[in-house]
């Protein structure tokens, strides 16, 4: 190994000593000052009985539960809602941008109205806006709007949903009965206007930023591309999809991924709403054992495993798209 | 760590600054009694709002219950109620704020519980005020007791005994409900009128103000039903015995000049007093004020400035108030309440 080689290794071995030792320095710092006010330093609260109760949950959740599993249901709840806003957000988000590009100079306008109002106003708003758009009109579970089975009130929208509950597969259909319930509907799978608002303005929001991106990915590709492709005898629609898209895509896909990372992310101002997302799970585990730094630390841990997965998948999608040497 | 307040940062800020500080600071005790009059005032955590407990009221004073505290406190270090600097918490905040050292003391309707005192490192300097929880309901729903809430949705705040008392009631009886929590009570409140939930549950105190913010509050009733015990206190950190001392007796010398007769009109004439525990309380003889780290006429500061503990009562949550809630439970010992001081000798 070469004088050189050999010092650049030297420094990037005590660089990364020097940050080790000085996160190991934090820790142990940090378990004194808080031992030394009586405040837990342990993981142990995990397997406590957590003692409260959720309201949304994708499994089995009850107050004897764990605070453990309270942050599995935190955590599943957020993958939810950004899957379903992810997706939600990607669909407006292509359709906006599309229209923006129209020839149809009312649909262009329309869609840079919604791109350039919703995407000036601050989320937060945009969701308590949402939560308090989508409550006030609904009626009460009693008047409950139904359809095909679906159930539409300020409870949230229950819908027909599998169930094993007696071993083989039925369906549970959601119903409205005073002498079982007179307060909500039973049965069914329930989304709660709290989630149902969350994914809505998480959707909206982060559909303008996509429209954006969408527009700015097809602009990307030359004129000449759809020239030369029309020379060829390709037809429009052809051209679209064998010329067009493959190029717009990717330039489209870098700036889209961010965009879903960002939406994981938004979803933590679930609690505003109260819905039972991590963030606000944690603040409740956080707040009934005195654990902060610990709750804050798995938090981080979390919502950085979730967009460092994310990032993975996205790359994945990405490399598909390259081909040549190109890219 | 040192212990200073974050001035007027934005909390999120303030919290990270103090867990840095957490991280890489020295373990190295304040004393909190010196920083606070190095400082010049007292940082009290107080509720975000809360009508007869602590509420701005139009001029932007802090008014209430608790707020006559924080006044207290500042008034028996600094002869001046108005050194204090009121920092709104929400439920979920306020152990942190105090935890990191963002404010010196909580005065904001809080449960005195024994995972917080055994697990938190807090320490409830006395019980000023004995609650416990309630529902409110609409009217219209016919309903008697709380145990017809089987299947209701119920609107709590987050991060609260209220919200662990709800799942125990419920699971205690083999009922089911569906609990929403918000950060603040406004919201919950607010999600209640909106119909969100058949119910809203929060501590009796808070119930009637609570009510009187919906759009037509007497469409709403509050339910007869208590579930549970709800002793609320000054809170400080552990570790500062002398700050613990100072805060508890500041609720003790409340109570015993209600006791003695002593308030914040006739105080002149009490000095004169011959009963020696009268001229003990007010500092007219011996000084009790030292070992506290206060002048001898700390207990006379407090009555001067805010009254007894009966007068703090009647201005904000009882006759004085529009709010009305009688003494109950929180008369003195000797009128059949709970409330009881030991002696200043």
């Amino acid at each position: 190994m070469k004088a050189s080689a050999l010092r650049r290794w030297a420094i990037q071995a005590a660089l990364l000593l020097a940050v080790g030792g000085l996160f190991a320095l934090a820790i142990a710092n940090a378990r004194a000052n808080l031992l030394a006010r009586g405040i837990p330093t342990s993981f142990a609260f995990l397997n406590q009985v957590a003692g409260f109760s959720l309201n949304q949950s994708v499994i089995p959740f009850t107050p004897l539960s764990s605070y453990g599993r309270a942050l599995l249901v935190g955590l599943l709840n957020t993958l939810m809602v950004s899957a379903l806003a992810g997706a939600l957000a990607t669909f407006i988000g292509f359709a906006a941008g599309f229209a923006r590009l129209s020839r149809n100079w009312a649909l262009a306008r329309l869609a840079g109205l919604y791109v350039e109002t919703i995407r000036n106003l601050p989320l937060l708003l945009q969701i308590l806006f949402w939560y308090v758009a989508i409550l006030s009109p609904l009626p009460a579970p009693e008047h409950a709007h139904q359809f095909a089975g679906f159930f539409l009130s300020n409870r949230g929208l229950t819908m027909p949903a599998l169930s094993f509950a007696q071993g083989w597969p039925a369906i549970d259909w959601p119903f409205f009965d005073p002498s079982v319930n007179r307060f909500n509907v039973e049965g069914g799978l329930r989304l709660p206007p709290e989630a149902c608002a969350l994914i809505l303005a998480l959707a909206l929001y982060t559909g303008s930023y996509i429209a954006e991106i969408v527009r700015a990915g097809v602009q990307a590709v030359p004129r000449g591309q759809s020239e030369a492709a029309a020379a060829l005898g390709l037809s429009a629609a052809q051209a679209r999809r064998l010329v067009i898209r493959p190029q717009a895509m990717r330039v489209i896909t870098p700036p889209l991924i961010s965009q879903y990372l960002a939406l994981t992310k938004n979803s933590s101002l679930a609690a505003f709403v109260g819905f039972a997302d991590l963030m606000q799970v944690s603040g409740t585990i956080l707040n009934q054992t005195g654990a902060a730094l610990q709750v804050i630390a798995i938090d981080m841990a979390l919502y950085l495993s979730l967009s460092l997965a994310t990032l993975a998948l996205m790359r994945l999608y990405e490399r598909r798209l390259r081909w040549g040497g190109r890219g | 760590m040192k212990r200073n307040c974050f001035g007027g940062l934005p909390r999120p800020l303030a919290l990270g600054f103090a867990f840095g500080l957490v991280l890489f600071g020295a373990a190295a005790r304040g004393d909190t009694l010196d920083d606070v009059r190095r400082r010049g005032f007292l940082a009290c955590g107080v509720n975000t709002g809360l009508a007869g407990f602590g509420l701005p009221d139009d001029r932007g004073t802090w008014r209430g219950f608790d707020i006559d505290y924080c006044r207290a406190v500042a008034a028996t270090i600094f002869d001046d109620p108005d050194k204090v600097k009121f920092i709104p918490l929400s439920g979920k905040d306020r152990f942190t704020a105090l935890q990191s050292g963002e404010v010196d003391m909580l005065s904001r309707n809080t449960t005195w519980t024994q995972s917080r005192e055994a697990g938190q490192g807090l320490l409830f300097a006395g019980i000023n005020y004995f609650d416990g929880q309630g529902f409110l309901v609409r009217k219209s729903l016919g309903l008697d007791s709380a145990l017809k809430l089987n299947g209701a949705s119920i609107c709590a705040q987050q991060g609260t005994t209220t919200e662990l008392n709800l799942a125990d009631y419920f699971r205690a009886h083999g009922l089911k409900a569906e609990t929403v929590v918000f950060s603040t009570s406004d919201e919950a409140i607010k999600a209640y009128d909106s119909g969100r939930c058949d119910a809203y549950t929060t501590d009796g105190s808070a119930l009637y103000p609570q009510r009187l913010k919906l759009t037509q509050p007497d469409d709403h009733i509050v339910l007869a039903d208590t579930i549970s015990k709800e002793p609320f206190g000054p809170v400080v950190r552990q570790g500062d015995d002398r700050w613990f001392n100072l805060v508890k007796w500041t609720h003790f010398a409340l109570l015993d000049a209600e006791e003695l007769g002593a308030n914040s009109q006739n105080l002149a004439a009490m000095r004169q007093s011959d009963n020696p525990e009268i001229r003990r309380l007010l500092g007219v003889e011996g000084d009790y004020g030292a070992g506290l780290g206060l002048t001898p006429d700390w207990a006379a500061r407090i009555v001067k400035a805010v009254g007894n503990y009966g007068e703090i009562f009647e201005r904000n949550l009882g006759a004085g108030s529009p709010l009305k809630i009688p003494r109950g439970r929180n008369a003195l010992w000797r009128e059949g309440g709970l409330q009881y001081a030991p002696p200043v000798r």
